[in-house]
């Protein structure tokens, strides 16, 4: 038996060795952990929704024709989180995962206001989708940062037959600049005046069309603190209030912006508008600063609200059998054009929701995935998923089929200023064209603090809007000084 | 026996200094085996090395980029990166809303860890002479604890609402009110809702913390303050608090921490308004940065707070010597 000292010596003549055994054990270790995780790198990562073209895990027949088309994975991004859409869309995604067994599609809901955070985070993180639905103003900014693939987007218009297969003009108004495609329509509508007629008959008044008229209804259809004329949302960190100034300036003839991206926020039509909306806001809740334009629908089905901006969505969504939106409320709802200017100007807020490839790695896959949503029957599908509220942008679908809805058919006056403000009405700031410096300007909240001042502290509407014109004048120019124009 | 090493000397003598007659010169040893040797000797420091390199990639990688990143036009949205100087630090510091924001940041910080305190430790201290029931009442008390910030952010928004809230509804039924207010739409009543909120939250961690403080305290100097005839608040002031000391210590440096640096609560509820009445620089920044997608200016602000943080707590460490015992009571 050996010693204690004599072991102590064997341990520490054998430690020696095991040092560098322990080394290159642990180098043999971190190389074939390594390899593994190199090897474990095809594996689709976590999804909130995933279809793929087999459902079982039964081997593929090796008679069977190796597959065709595209492969791999297509990400894409929308804002739809309704189950009717959901469904619409996953008819889509079943045609494309039908004609190209070799892909899958990955569907993730993110939410309209979440776009601008999340791709400009997944273009940091090499994580963009290979499609992205959301609004013009957001997707510009996403194409500034050169995080949209306009290829992929030209090849979308090539794949279903080249610009004609799109509303007239479309690329023109709210699709291109500087010769390239940034997005692609998927949908359209207009912001209108939606009301409660139930009130309106009780006051005895009638449609109300004119700023005159609508200041009238607002105040008949006031009832304080249960239910107010008309609501505003004010809320900082959404364009809601500047969505309405916006509205209102083109009812008076003007604009907040420039097509060179010059402020208007200081001028004589911004001025008569805010004037307007001021006198509107009396009949308004105290609230309103906390009230943003995502909140709507629950006011409006709490009964909270007589009149408001929105789309005739409010409407629609109470025929889809929601159980958030009781069809019996919706049906007290009707809608008309935004209020009338002086001389009768219109102020159509044309709320064009849009897809566009991103540079998320499956070009291919976002051109077949974007020509099975345009598909005939699938988009029909999903465009009545909630009636009333989406109207094609497209020239595949039959609009007498589509307004032959029978919900759609209840509502003519809605459809009618609907689509004339489609055909009339455009993007804010896009008036004459896509505008990269309307989006900066309205996140900046410069004009929903202007407003909020205006409405609920009374500060004089001239004083408010010089503040937040100067406010708009160093965001334009700081946009300005990156592009370097 | 004693071991032969395989140059002919034994492993039980002592080891030749080197340059010793019989050793081969350093350059004639193969590289191979200087290079095991010196493993050898520094074996502790290759074991210590991965974590060492690993905890600096997780602290220092990110205080050292964003330290960078302040000093360069760095955007999310235009490509490229310039040097600009302090030139982001300059435009933050003319920039009024920061200056609102660092002002609310300070009263957000002092009266929510303040609040949280001296709402905790007079807790404890009831809770301390509850004789029944003790357990279920402390389970009570760290509820707000175990709810994530979303979660209660939302529910107090929805609690508060001025259409549909139950905390309005209540205030009018018993007459307080008149009608519903809005808690989080008006400049005057939106900050000192959200501290107050901060405070409701962040008592638990306190309370607990305070509880088991408590414990360590001799039940025999009090004892002997009963024999001396002292007062129950003699006895909080002169051997409690005295015994809470580091306790107390490392919570106002770890609440001032985070309190300071907390974002969510003020974002889900009022969003830094109205009007920016209650923006505080952790929102400043994300506006900066998310809003703007200007990452240059946002990572300036990150090292202002950081700066302004890493100050406060020097003086709360020299305050609280939380690391030695207190023996002069």
């Amino acid at each position: 038996m050996a010693r204690p000292d004599q072991l102590a010596k064997i341990v520490k003549s054998q430690s020696h060795m095991s040092r560098r055994r322990f080394m290159g054990a642990a180098g043999v270790t971190a190389g074939g952990a390594a390899l593994l995780v190199a090897c474990g790198n095809d594996s689709d990562s976590g999804s909130t929704s995933t279809t793929t073209p087999n459902a079982t895990d039964e081997p593929t027949p090796t008679t069977q024709a190796p597959a065709a088309g595209i492969t791999g994975e297509v990400l894409i991004w929308h804002p739809y989180s309704q189950p009717e859409r959901q469904a619409a869309l996953q008819q889509a995604y079943d045609a494309f995962t039908e004609a190209n067994p070799g892909a899958s599609v990955t569907s993730e809901v993110v939410a309209w206001g979440d776009y601008a955070g999340r791709w400009a985070a997944g273009k940091a993180a090499g994580e963009l989708p290979d499609i992205a639905v959301n609004i013009p103003e957001n997707i510009l900014a996403a194409h500034t940062a050169e995080a949209v693939d306009t290829e992929a987007n030209q090849a979308i218009i090539d794949a279903v037959g080249g610009e004609s297969f799109f509303a007239d003009g479309y690329f023109d108004r709210n699709g291109r600049i500087n010769g390239q495609v940034f997005n692609l329509p998927h949908y359209a509508h207009n912001r209108l005046n939606i009301y409660r007629q139930d009130r309106l008959d009780a006051a005895g008044l009638g449609v109300p069309r004119t700023m005159q008229e609508v200041l009238a209804a607002a105040e008949a259809m006031n009832n304080q603190p249960e239910y107010s004329g008309f609501v505003q949302p004010l809320a900082q960190g959404d364009v809601a209030a500047s969505y309405l100034l916006w509205i209102m300036t083109r009812a008076h003839g003007g604009s907040t912006i420039t097509a060179e991206g010059e402020s208007l926020l200081n001028s004589d039509e911004v001025g008569a508008a805010a004037e307007f909306l001021r006198q509107l806001g009396a009949f308004g809740p105290d609230s309103a600063a906390e009230i943003s334009q995502g909140q709507m629908f629950n006011l409006a089905y709490s009964g909270v609200t007589s009149m408001q901006k929105n789309s005739a969505a409010i409407i629609g969504i109470a025929f889809t059998g929601n159980e958030d939106f009781p069809q019996d409320v919706g049906e007290l709802l009707n809608g008309t054009h935004m209020p009338l200017g002086p001389d009768g100007g219109r102020g159509d807020l044309l709320g064009q929701v849009s897809m566009t490839a991103m540079k998320g790695g499956n070009a291919e896959g976002a051109v077949a995935l974007a020509q099975s949503l345009y598909q005939d029957d699938n988009l029909l599908a999903f465009v009545q998923s909630i009636p009333l509220f989406m109207f094609p942008q497209t020239n595949n679908i039959d609009l007498d089929s589509f307004l032959d809805h029978p919900t759609i058919a209840l509502y003519p006056e809605v459809v009618e200023q609907t689509l004339t403000g489609i055909r009339e009405g455009s993007v804010p700031g896009f008036e004459n064209g896509p505008n990269q410096f309307i989006g900066p300007v309205q996140t900046s909240d410069v004009i929903e603090i202007a407003m909020q001042e205006i409405i609920l502290e009374g500060r004089a509407v001239s004083e408010a809007l010089a503040e937040a014109h100067e406010g708009a004048l160093a965001v334009i120019e700081e946009e300005r000084r990156r592009i370097g124009g | 026996m004693p071991v032969t090493h395989p140059v002919g000397a034994t492993r039980h003598s002592k080891t030749p200094k080197r340059g010793a007659v019989g050793e081969p010169s350093p350059s004639s040893v193969p590289l191979r085996s200087r290079a095991f040797g010196f493993l050898d000797r520094h074996f502790a420091v290759v074991l210590i090395l991965p974590g060492f390199l690993w905890l600096a990639g997780l602290l220092l990688y990110p205080v050292g980029l964003n330290a960078y990143y302040s000093f360069t036009n760095k955007s999310i949205t235009f490509p490229g990166v310039d040097w600009v100087g302090f030139e982001n630090y300059r435009e933050i510091l003319v920039d009024g809303i920061f200056w609102d924001a660092a002002i609310n940041s300070f009263w957000w910080t002092l009266l929510g860890v303040g609040g949280q305190l001296v709402f905790a430790l007079f807790s404890a201290l009831a809770l301390e002479r509850v004789t029944r029931g003790r357990g279920l009442l402390r389970l009570l008390l760290t509820l707000p604890w175990m709810f994530s910030s979303v979660v209660v952010a939302s529910s107090w928004r929805l609690m508060l609402d001025p259409f549909v809230g139950v905390i309005n509804g209540i205030l009018v039924d018993v007459g307080l009110i008149n009608e519903p207010l809005s808690w989080f739409g008006d400049a005057g009543r939106a900050f000192p809702t959200a501290i107050a909120l901060n405070i409701w939250f962040g008592i638990p961690f306190m309370l607990v913390a305070i509880l088991a403080g408590l414990q360590t305290i001799d039940r025999a100097l009090y004892e002997a303050a009963d024999v001396d005839g002292a007062s129950y608040w003699q006895q909080v002031w002169h051997i409690t608090l005295p015994g809470l000391r580091s306790v107390i210590g490392t919570l106002i440096i770890l609440r001032t921490i985070w309190v300071a640096n907390n974002f969510d609560f003020i974002f889900l509820t009022t969003g830094g308004g109205p009007r920016d009445s209650s923006i505080t620089v952790p929102v400043y920044a994300f506006r900066v940065g998310w809003t703007r997608f200007d990452v240059g200016q946002m990572a300036a602000v990150s090292m202002i707070l950081i700066t302004i943080l890493v100050a406060l707590i020097g003086v709360f460490l020299r305050l609280f010597p939380i690391d030695r015992e207190v023996t002069d009571g």
